[in-house]
């Protein structure tokens, strides 16, 4: 069963220069209880195109296509039945939890607003929910934390405020926006750690935006890599380590550091070129002027999502590339 | 918070302290010689001696200064040479008057300039920003002084519903009080409104950009929660610097309101006591307003410091 499915869904940037195409045509569904990453790197539309479920993109843009959430089209209900279902039903968590949260309330009343918004709870009653909630999400001392501000927390201490305020609600779905990126190395595990128990605990569903290789491969159970705008290869999370298919998703693994690989022996291989800037929606194939393996045929159509060999996978791609990728290994 | 209130309060007084220092001597470095000036054109040099000697200025500044705090601390201003009445007691009749217009001043242009400087930001590069913008900008280049006639002429001479100029105390008559003095609380409210939109307008639109906000709406909260509620705070510490600088302003007194209204309030004082030369005057004017200056900065870094739990926490750590 299927908590969301995303069909068609197109973002257009209205812009000085014209219009700029951030998500352009992209399909893929979320599980009951899974965890799905989305993978890509920086500027291939990844945040917008999960902002834009809610209506929560900048007011520059326009969305099309159709965004199913338990049957209901979420780009044409109305925004009072939006509102009602931000925080409830589909929750999010923010990149970077220190310009996140409001530096003028108390964690406890930002989280309680939630409670008090959705579930009518009274004062008391959300107060004594928003302790349970910072226990739950492994905030030490929770109930004196209650009239701490966020300044006066560590950056994963304030990510953590972020998750329970998310989950207050107990949402059907968590929208996590590179959760991780801001946050020391450290603390990133712990954080990714937190987001595997509650939804073991709690059983919602889990889309999870990052360019890191090493938290997907931590967290999901199913990976969606985006570029330009597009899913370009989707599959669960150990096919797709074990069997990489489309020329970027290899290129993406190899540019990850392996452990024991030395910098004078080994270079980390980088993906040449930059993520083009889309003024319409694409007629070939956008990864086509990095790639190594083009041809004429890439320029000229563009590949549509193909089931290939292995469980699930699916790759929008002419030239899939099967044979297993070489991650150099260290000696 | 205490500690910060503590370290605050400390500052202000050394503030004041500097203001007696400056007030006296800048009335000594004036050109010509007081005693001279208080004798007249018929003064002898007896005359102007005796004058000397009776306000001790025949003796060393250090001396003069120290007797002079002295009286100052006992409230005492001296006596104004064109009346003869002490100082403080036409102060003290004065300074009420404009604590009036100014407050009722104040809270035209808070309520009237958040309000418009909100709706602003939030209906950007719509009818209603321009319309707003239009009215800043006319509120900011006409002249109170014109406004002021203006009014008059329309409410007190045409439609003769509120009186053209004068004053009656709060506690004597307080509806004939306001309907005296609700014309030039508008007229000053008004003008100041202008500069408060245009605040809260930068201010506002610089949150509705935040994180933060994108959080509030991603809550489920609605615009009005969002605007109000999030946006709204993180915006007026700006806002309450302005108001604060504003009504310093309006303490020095509403100069030319005051005059076109005929209000005896600290701006008339001010007015009238440099026309006849009345220097204790000048000079417990000056102290004064310096005073509600140093005050309302105060006041200014206390409502900061509410509005704005890090600026708490910055003042306690030193």
């Amino acid at each position: 069963m299927n908590v969301l499915e995303v069909a068609d869904l197109g973002v257009t940037f209205a812009t000085e220069d014209g219009p700029v195409v951030a998500v352009d045509r992209l399909d893929y569904e979320v599980r009951e209880g899974e965890i799905l990453a989305i993978v890509g790197e920086s500027g291939c539309g990844k945040s917008v195109g999960v902002l834009s479920l809610l209506g929560l993109q900048p007011g520059n843009s326009t969305v099309s296509g159709r965004v199913s959430y338990r049957g209901e089209d979420l780009l044409t209900v109305s925004e009072s039945r939006l509102r009602g279902l931000r925080g409830r039903d589909i929750a999010y968590i923010f990149q970077d939890p220190m310009t996140a949260l409001n530096p003028l309330m108390t964690v406890g009343t930002q989280v309680a607003e939630t409670l008090r918004k959705h579930l009518g709870m009274s004062k008391a009653a959300a107060r004594e929910r928003v302790v349970e909630l910072l226990e739950l999400v492994g905030i030490p001392a929770a109930r004196e934390r209650l009239g701490v501000y966020p300044h006066q927390l560590s950056g994963g201490m304030r990510q953590r405020v972020m998750i329970a305020m998310a989950i207050a609600c107990d949402p059907k779905l968590l929208i996590a926006d590179e959760p991780t990126t801001a946050l020391d190395v450290t603390v990133q595990a712990g954080i990714i750690e937190t987001l595997k128990e509650l939804r073991d605990r709690l059983g919602m569903a889990i889309v999870i935006i990052t360019h890191d290789m090493g938290v997907v491969a931590d967290i999901a159970d199913r990976v969606v890599v985006m570029y330009a705008g597009k899913a370009i290869e989707s599959a669960p999370v150990v096919e797709l380590f074990a069997h990489p298919t489309h020329p970027y998703t290899r290129g993406l693994l190899q540019a990850v550091p392996q452990r024991g690989q030395h910098a004078t022996a080994h270079r980390l291989k980088g993906i040449s070129g930059n993520v083009p800037v889309l003024r319409s929606t694409a007629v070939a194939c956008s990864f086509a002027d990095r790639c190594a393996f083009a041809s004429d045929a890439c320029r000229a159509v563009r590949p549509e999502p193909a089931p290939i060999a292995g469980a699930g996978h699916t790759v929008a791609c002419l030239h899939p590339q099967t044979e297993p990728l070489l991650l150099q290994k260290g000696a | 918070m205490i500690l910060y209130l503590v370290n605050r309060i400390g500052q202000a007084l050394i503030t004041l302290l500097l203001a007696v220092v400056v007030v006296f001597l800048g009335v000594r470095a004036l050109p010509g010689d007081a005693a001279t000036a208080m004798a007249g054109q018929e003064g002898t040099p007896e005359t102007i001696d005796a004058i000397r000697e009776l306000y001790g200025l025949d003796q060393p500044l250090p001396v003069q200064f120290v007797k002079y705090l002295g009286q100052l601390l006992q409230g005492d201003f001296g006596r104004s040479t064109s009346t003869g009445v002490p100082v403080n007691e036409v102060i003290a009749r004065a300074l009420p008057v404009t604590l009036e217009l100014a407050v009722l001043a104040m809270l035209v242009a808070v309520a009237v300039g958040i309000l418009l400087g909100v709706v602003a930001a939030v209906r950007q590069g719509k009818p209603a920003e321009w319309l707003v913008n239009a009215a800043a900008l006319l509120g900011l280049s006409v002249p109170s002084f014109w406004l002021g006639l203006m009014a008059i002429l329309l409410f007190s001479v045409i439609l003769g519903w509120l009186p053209a100029s004068g004053f009656v105390p709060f506690s004597e008559d307080p509806l004939g009080n306001l309907e005296h003095m609700i014309m030039p609380a508008l007229i000053l409210g008004m003008s100041m409104a202008a500069v408060v939109i245009r605040q809260t307008r930068a201010a506002m639109l610089e949150s509705l950009g935040a994180d933060y906000m994108r959080t509030a709406k991603a809550k489920g909260l609605n615009p009005r929660e969002v605007v109000f509620g999030h946006g709204l705070r993180n915006s007026l510490i700006s806002v309450v610097t302005i108001v604060g600088l504003q009504l310093g302003f309006l303490i020095s007194g509403a100069v030319v309101t005051e005059q076109v209204f005929v209000i005896p309030g600290i701006g008339k004082l001010t007015l009238d006591a440099i026309f006849t030369r009345d220097y204790p005057m000048i000079q417990g004017v000056v102290l004064v307003v310096a005073a509600a200056y140093i005050l309302i900065n105060l006041l200014t870094d206390v409502v900061y410091s509410i509005i704005d739990p890090r600026i708490r926490v910055r003042g306690e750590a030193h």
